[in-house]
């Protein structure tokens, strides 16, 4: 031993202690890097979207509400947008996040749900969520929003608000989220305000700039009202109406700086998707197949409501708003529908699972612009 | 050499081990802490997993509860108004607890009484969900929504108070070392375990506690279940919390970190008493290779400086053959003249004078050996030669120099030698006999009185091999003990201040010992300070034929200690040789030694010269010398093979250059013998003996012609004074050793030399060079002087010096001119004495050639 050492030439001596420094520093390095042994891999949550990201409106609401919770929670978002429906390229969005490893996939378009069933059903080991209704797959779950609370205040403003006691309501087609949101604003502009009549003009498109415009002045014009909502996906509706002069109750849009806006029915997305995805890491979000959240977890707001409405109607919605965490369900009986068909009894409620799908009718007190 | 100082190694090693000590006493800390941490981390996030099923557990106990209410709907449903009956039998089926129905406006319709608007979630079951809430002062309230159709009627619940949900959700049976909690998310203890205490309330409340469960809050935001490791008022623990689905409540509790642990703190044990100990072996090994690496390191130096004194000692060595070389040259000319001188002059006082210059000489002659063999041995040129030898001769050579130095100290010098020992040996002579002669010339150089004993005995034999041994035994100063280690080594002399003015270069005893490990022999030493030593040599040698040497002691004791008149041991007047040397000293040497073998001699003073004359004649032998300008004598010997005449005649080296080696070269180039420089006359006559044709020798002395010198030269003196002019035979003869036939060469040279130097002489003059002058002019003198010449050496002597004055550094301008026309006015008279000279010379040389 002693002698081969010293036959180590010079070099080979040098070579020795390099070897022996990387050998050292190696150690130490597994040493302190050891944290890097820690399993707790980062999670991947997946978002699938219609259209692009930095839409106003719809599209960038939701991301931005996903990206704030994601980065609260301290999870990875993968983003596929302007996935359309009805082509199948959202079964093609779901396989390429999946390879990418996300553990929750997000599908953010009424449609995606149905058309995606099989290929959410060939990964159930991701966690699918969406805010429409979902097929009878057991791994997903659809959220849904209460923004019906945030109409059923806004109709009740309206109901307050309205002078002719007309209240305008451009819609882009019927199904039973559009129905829910009609009928508790309907709900709570007649509660406001028996006297009130809610006027629905159809533009059979999510986003039709010139039809909802035609809408506005039709309800304006032709029916009178003085005040209008909508939903849509887009913010043709309140331009018009500022054009008009015409008051106005905006949705998921900020619009606080239009001379007529009243107010904003507007879902906190952040909040909204923190919810899920902490269901979602507590590994219960499958576990009921609806959820429903609202205005008690703080995700549902009549925002930026204007100064105009003056002290009572402030007062009021808020005490509406405050019943609507207490024994004062919106869809409490007696409810009947445009026919006079009694749908909640007195003494009874709406279950929500019947909001869910099945509300195909409307509240008594509605009416439909004629075409 | 000094060796290169170094910083103590053990400090060094020390140091660095110290370093590394606690490098890794550093890196030991970290590890522990890191593995602790790893440990707890894993550990708590098993509890964790642990308390995420125990959750499970309990949410699937109020599933349970759930699902009791939700039969109870059914059997409503199928039994319409059976409300009050149904109620007192869940109201019975629990031990006491509340149930009731709740109209949808929370107001109660059947059953107990519930202060609704306390339970916060409860408006969630008319909206058609399950709810299962805890509201402090109130209790753990079960309800589900009561259906009809699509729509929600009523609200089925019942409520368990405090003790109630302890007795029916009790989770500390499924873990007897855990404690488990229900507690509400703002943290109201819903379900305490058994023997839950003020001591654990405050337990719950110590800071450090609430601190890992505001953690663990955290925790639970993003994970089912989540656990801590902390160090509360009940030592280690870990804390763990889970969230209830769907309900306001909370999982919590602690376990000791001893009973999650268990076999895994021995394997942590286990993982940090292996550590210490590759820790402890890692420090091992570097202590090692620092030790092994300080040894490297020490070789490393050592090396270099052996290096760097082999090359010193290398140029050492090539400088002292160099040196000993030029030295040898001069000393052959001194001791070749004056064994002409020993040989020739019978009057004593003159011996007594030669002997002298001899001895000098030959120690001279002996400390040049001394040194080149010296050299030889340390760069490994020395070879051992052996040839066959007598003993007899070895042993007498060796009292031959050694009994005339006791004598001369006044020290007795005894002989003994084996008579049984074999005299014809095999080993090589020269080298047994330096050995001999160095123990025995040290024994006398080193014995102020008394005696010096030489023993010659025969040690042991094996078969054809001897092996002699030489003791030698003086009365001398003795060696002190701690000296004699010291004593074989090179340049060491013993008490250096005492024996100053002893001779010598302090290699003997070096030499010595080398020759004697070269030879297989051996060297030992015993001695007493201020009495005496005895060395023993023991030299094996092989015998070539076991025929005893005889009493030699006798035979050697009755020789005579005077130096013996020369003797040549043959005689060879039909030989004839050539002797070749660009020296005329050398020439003359050779001639004298050999004067008396009657061998025609013949001699010339160049390679081409000596092929001139082997072009016209064959010679018995030539002898050549080996370094002369122009074609050395290996050219000279090469060309003269192809030469008829020299084809078969024997060439011998003579040659100054005696470096280790040289002998095997020339004998390779096709020397039959080679002979050193100063020229050994028996060595001489011995080649020649060998070499010359046998018919040609004659053995023993001319004996009646060993008188005629001195004959010849009392008759010259007589008959011819009267007619040698300027000659001054007696004189001249005196300057030559009474020899009249070297007096004749030296007068014939005298003769042939003249004209050139004359001419020279006369060119000198011309050219003023003064320095040049008086030097020829000196030699005049000096040769005239010589020759007997005594007209013309005054003569040239007055030119001499008037020719010194021409360039004396303090001689005045006047002086240098009449100097110099001193020489010009006397130059021509001196000449005509010069030629004079010449011719009387020549004619004496002529008449007395005859003769």
């Amino acid at each position: 031993m002693k002698k081969w050492f010293q036959e180590v030439p010079t070099w080979g001596r040098w070579t020795l202690a390099l070897l022996s420094g990387l050998l050292v520093f190696g150690m130490l390095a597994m040493v302190f890097g050891f944290d890097a042994g820690d399993d707790r891999r980062t999670e991947k949550v997946g978002f699938i979207i219609l259209g692009g990201i930095d839409e106003p409106g719809w599209n960038e609401s939701h991301y931005e509400g996903i990206k704030s919770a994601c980065e609260t929670l301290g999870v990875a978002l993968l983003v596929r947008e302007h996935v359309a429906e009805g082509t199948g390229a959202v079964n093609e969005a779901i396989r390429s996040l999946a390879d990418e490893g996300a553990g929750m996939i997000f599908l953010c378009s009424y449609g995606y749900p149905e058309e995606a069933r099989e290929t959410v059903a060939a990964y159930p080991g991701i966690a699918f969520a969406t805010h429409a209704p979902s097929p009878d797959v057991p791994n997903i779950t659809s959220c849904f929003p209460r923004m019906f609370q945030g109409r059923y205040l806004a109709g009740a403003l309206a109901g307050l608000r309205t002078k002719t006691n007309v209240i305008g309501y451009v819609a882009a087609m019927p199904n039973a989220q559009m129905n829910r949101n009609l009928n508790a604003f309907a709900l709570g502009a007649l509660r406001a305000n028996p006297n009130a009549r809610i006027v629905v003009a159809w533009t059979g498109a999510w986003e039709d700039a010139e039809k909802e415009k035609e809408n506005v002045l039709q309800l304006v014009h032709r029916s009178g009202a003085d005040i209008i909502t909508y939903q849509q996906d887009d913010q043709a509706v309140p331009d018009a109406c500022e054009t008009l002069g015409i008051d106005f109750i905006s949705v998921n849009t900020r619009l606080a700086n239009y001379p007529h806006h009243l107010a904003s029915i507007t879902c906190r997305w952040d909040i909204y998707y923190r919810h899920i995805l902490q269901r979602y890491l507590k590994g219960e979000l499958n576990a009921i197949r609806n959820r429903w959240i609202g205005i008690d977890e703080g995700a549902i707001h009549l925002a930026d409501v204007s100064e105009r409405i003056g002290l009572d109607a402030g007062y009021a919605v808020a005490g509406l708003r405050r019943d609507l965490e207490g024994f004062h369900p919106i869809f409490r009986g007696p409810i009947r529908d445009t026919r006079g068909l009694l749908r909640v009894g007195a003494g009874e409620v709406l279950h929500d699972d019947a909001l869910l799908s099945r509300m195909d009718w409307y509240v008594e007190g509605v009416e439909f612009l004629d075409r | 050499m000094t060796v290169k100082k170094h910083h103590d190694p053990f400090l060094k090693i020390a140091a660095e081990f110290l370093a590394l000590v606690i490098a890794l006493g550093i890196c030991a800390i970290f590890m522990q802490h890191k593995i602790s941490a790893l440990l707890n981390m894993t550990m708590e996030q098993n509890v964790a997993r642990q308390t995420a099923s125990m959750a499970v557990l309990a949410e699937s106990q109020f599933r349970q509860e759930l699902m009791v209410l939700h039969n109870s709907m059914k059997f409503l449903e199928t039994h319409p108004g059976a409300e009050d009956e149904m109620i007192a039998g869940l109201a019975q089926a629990r031990g006491g607890a509340a149930v009731g129905i709740l109209a949808v406006d929370g107001t109660p319709a059947y059953g107990a009484p519930l202060p609704a608007s306390k339970f916060r979630r409860l408006p969630h079951a008319v909206l058609g969900h399950d709810v299962v809430d805890y509201a402090e002062g109130q209790g753990l309230l079960f309800a589900i929504p009561l259906r009809s159709g699509d729509n929600v009627r009523g609200v089925l619940w019942r409520l368990y108070n405090g003790e109630q949900a302890v007795q029916l959700f009790n989770l500390a049976e499924y873990h007897a070392d855990r404690k488990f909690l229900l507690v509400s998310h703002d943290g109201q203890v819903i379900i305490p375990y058994r023997n839950y205490d003020e001591e654990d309330e405050a337990f719950f409340a110590d800071p450090s506690v609430t601190a890992a469960y505001e953690k663990i809050r955290d925790g639970l935001a993003s994970a089912p279940a989540a656990a801590f490791y902390t160090e509360s008022r009940k030592g280690r623990v870990f804390l763990f919390g889970a969230d209830l689905p769907e309900t306001n409540c909370t999982l919590i509790g602690f376990v000791p970190w001893e009973a999650v642990a268990g076999g895994i703190a021995r394997i942590y044990t286990l993982v940090l008493r292996s550590g210490a100990l590759l820790l402890l072996l890692i420090a091992l090994t570097s202590v090692y290779l620092f030790i092994v690496q300080a040894k490297a390191e020490e070789s490393d130096a050592l090396r270099r400086e052996k290096e760097f004194s082999d090359r010193a000692s290398q140029a050492k060595s090539a400088f002292l053959a160099n040196m000993s070389h030029e030295i040898r040259t001069p000393i052959n000319a001194i001791l070749g003249m004056n064994e002409m001188i020993l040989r020739e002059v019978e009057r004593p006082s003159i011996r007594e004078y030669a002997q002298s210059i001899s001895r000098a000489g030959e120690s001279l002659l002996s400390i040049i050996n001394d040194i080149l063999d010296f050299s030889k041995i340390e760069s490994g040129k020395l070879e051992i030669f052996e040839s066959e030898y007598q003993l007899s001769r070895l042993l007498k050579n060796v009292v031959a120099m050694i009994q005339p130095k006791a004598d001369a100290k006044g020290l007795e010098f005894h002989i003994h030698i084996d008579e049984d020992l074999p005299d014809a040996l095999l080993g090589d002579m020269m080298r047994v006999q330096q050995v001999v002669i160095n123990i025995l010339t040290n024994a006398v150089k080193y014995t102020p009185d008394g005696e010096v004993n030489f023993f010659v005995m025969n040690e042991k034999r094996e078969e054809n091999r001897i092996y002699l041994s030489f003791v030698v035994n003086d009365t001398g100063i003795g060696i002190k003990e701690e000296d004699q280690k010291k004593l074989f080594r090179d340049f060491e002399r013993l008490d250096q201040e005492k024996n100053r003015n002893i001779e010598g270069t302090g290699l003997g005893l070096a030499i010595t010992s080398m020759l004697l490990d070269l030879m297989g022999g051996t060297i030992s030493l015993k001695s007493i300070y201020g009495e005496g030593s005895t060395f023993t040599i023991i030299v094996p040698q092989t015998i070539m034929e076991d025929s005893p040497i005889g009493n030699l002691t006798e035979r050697m004791s009755e020789a005579s200690v005077h130096a013996e008149q020369y003797v040549p041991s043959f005689t060879a007047p039909d030989a004839s040789i050539l002797v070749v040397d660009d020296n005329e000293m050398n020439l003359l040497v050779v001639k004298g030694l050999l004067k008396q073998t009657k061998i025609h001699i013949d001699t010339c003073m160049s390679g081409p010269e000596c092929l001139e004359r082997l072009a016209e004649r064959g010679y018995d032998l030539i002898l050549l010398d080996h370094m002369m300008p122009n074609m050395d004598g290996v050219e000279t010997l090469h060309r003269a093979e192809n030469l008829p005449n020299a084809k078969d005649t024997p060439f011998i080296m003579l040659t100054a250059n005696a470096i280790s080696g040289a002998k095997d070269a020339f004998l390779k180039e096709g020397f039959a013998a080679y002979i050193s420089k100063p020229i050994d006359s028996v060595l001489l006559e011995a080649t020649l003996v060998k070499y010359l044709p046998t018919d040609k020798i004659r053995p023993g002395p001319a004996d009646e012609e060993t008188t005629e010198p001195t004959a010849a030269g009392s008759e010259a003196d007589d008959a011819e004074k009267q007619d040698t002019g300027d000659l001054d035979i007696e004189q001249g003869m005196k300057y030559n050793g009474g020899m009249e036939d070297m007096y004749k060469v030296v007068l014939g040279m005298f003769i042939k030399l003249r004209p050139d130097k004359q001419k020279q002489m006369k060119e000198h003059l011309d050219a003023e060079d003064w320095k040049n002058y008086a030097t020829m002019l000196h030699a005049l003198k000096s040769t005239s002087m010589t020759i007997g010449g005594q007209k013309c050496s005054d003569a040239a002597k007055e030119l001499e010096l008037a020719g010194k004055k021409c360039f004396a550094e303090d001689a005045t301008e006047d002086e240098k001119q009449e100097a110099a026309w001193f020489i010009r006015s006397h130059h021509e008279r001196t000449m005509a004495l010069y030629d004079k000279l010449a011719q009387d010379a020549e004619r004496w040389l002529n008449k007395n050639d005859g003769s």
